[in-house]
């Protein structure tokens, strides 16, 4: 008993040298802090209806419709789906796509606006026209990638040929 | 001849004994890292080291508190607006928002006969989820090697980086990072 005694002092003593012979530690502590800020995200993208987008896959695109006119052919994806007496219309499709994060929101309300109209022409977006008030094309559009259509009406006077240009804005808001 | 036989037989289970002690407090030691910290540092009466944080040129400030805590300010981060705070880039990767920036770290010896310390760390407390890195290497609870050649005296700087998933709702975002610096 004596001796069982005698080698687990032994031991401790051999435990506290160890622990002497040490090199001495630090610790630091780093608090990170930051704040979250929920938010949403659009950029186009070409939709497989459409024609391709300049810039596809960013929130600055460009829609090319081509050489378009009443009568003659048209650039893929690009449809004619009237023709009257004074007008016709081109239409084709492009996507929208729409990501949230660190947001309670489960769908979003996509506007648009044609802040200056060049052209004169008259821009439809799904079935809602487009004018220069920022106005709701469409209301509880889930997130991710929706295909939407946008129709230009185009005049059949003899002033209107030529290289057209006009710009629409688009604004998502999260419900 | 027989009695010689006996006493050699107690001597071994003695030797067995101590082996197994010492065994069990190496083990109890290696369980229990942040436990053993404190008994480490109380016999450092040879020399010390401490551990501290700065901000550095292409980073966000740290504000320092006591010795060895210091806070680091992200600021305000989003998915679309990114971060309006100097030395913080946000990006996007796929449904996680990766927050990147710097931070210095500077361990100082006195009296101890090393120029370099081996600087570790791990994660005190996390935040909803979030996940921490740095210099690439994941934090977690366990104390992880960063650095296994930190110049003493001078600020080395590392790369923070905080991952956020798209689903953690919006609000403030508070965690702790431990560092443990040994000289080598």
């Amino acid at each position: 008993m004596k001796k069982s005694l005698l080698v687990v002092i032994a031991a401790v003593l051999l435990l506290s040298l160890t622990a002497v012979a040490q090199n001495p530690s630090s610790t630091g502590t780093l608090k990170v802090n930051a704040v979250v800020d929920s938010s949403i995200q659009m950029t186009f993208v070409t939709d497989p209806n459409g024609v391709t987008l300049g810039g596809d896959g960013t929130n600055d695109a460009v829609l090319n419709f081509g050489n378009v006119s009443a009568f003659g052919s048209l650039a893929t994806n690009v449809t004619r789906p009237s023709v009257t007496a004074t007008d016709f219309t081109v239409k084709t499709n492009f996507g929208v796509n729409v990501v949230s994060a660190n947001s309670a929101s489960a769908n979003y309300q996509l506007l648009a606006a044609l802040p200056s109209n060049i052209s004169g022409f008259s821009y439809t977006v799904d079935s809602t026209p487009v004018t220069s008030t920022l106005t709701l094309m469409k209301d509880n559009n889930g997130y991710g990638t929706t295909s939407h259509s946008i129709s230009v009406k185009i005049p059949r006077d003899s002033a209107t040929k030529g290289a057209y240009s006009d710009t629409i804005n688009f604004t998502a808001t999260a419900n | 001849m027989q009695l010689v036989c006996k006493v050699s037989f107690a001597g071994m289970k003695h030797w067995l004994a101590v082996t197994l002690f010492l065994l069990m407090a190496a083990g109890a030691q290696a369980q229990s890292p942040r436990r053993a910290r404190p008994a480490v540092r109380s016999i450092s009466s040879e020399g010390s080291i401490a551990v501290n944080f700065t901000a550095v040129s292409a980073g966000p400030p740290v504000a320092a508190a006591a010795a060895g805590q210091a806070t680091v300010h992200a600021g305000a981060v989003s998915a679309a607006a990114g971060s309006r705070v100097p030395g913080v880039n946000v990006d996007r990767v796929a449904e996680t928002l990766v927050v990147r920036t710097r931070i210095g770290v500077r361990v100082q010896g006195s009296a101890v006969s090393t120029a370099d310390a081996r600087l570790s760390a791990f994660l005190m407390r996390s935040d909803r989820g979030c996940r921490y890195r740095i210099d690439d290497q994941f934090l977690s609870e366990a104390p992880m090697l960063i650095d296994t050649r930190a110049p003493l005296g001078r600020v080395v700087e590392h790369v923070l980086e905080i991952e956020i998933p798209a689903w953690v709702p919006e609000g403030n975002l508070a965690s702790s990072i431990g560092f443990i610096a040994a000289p080598n």
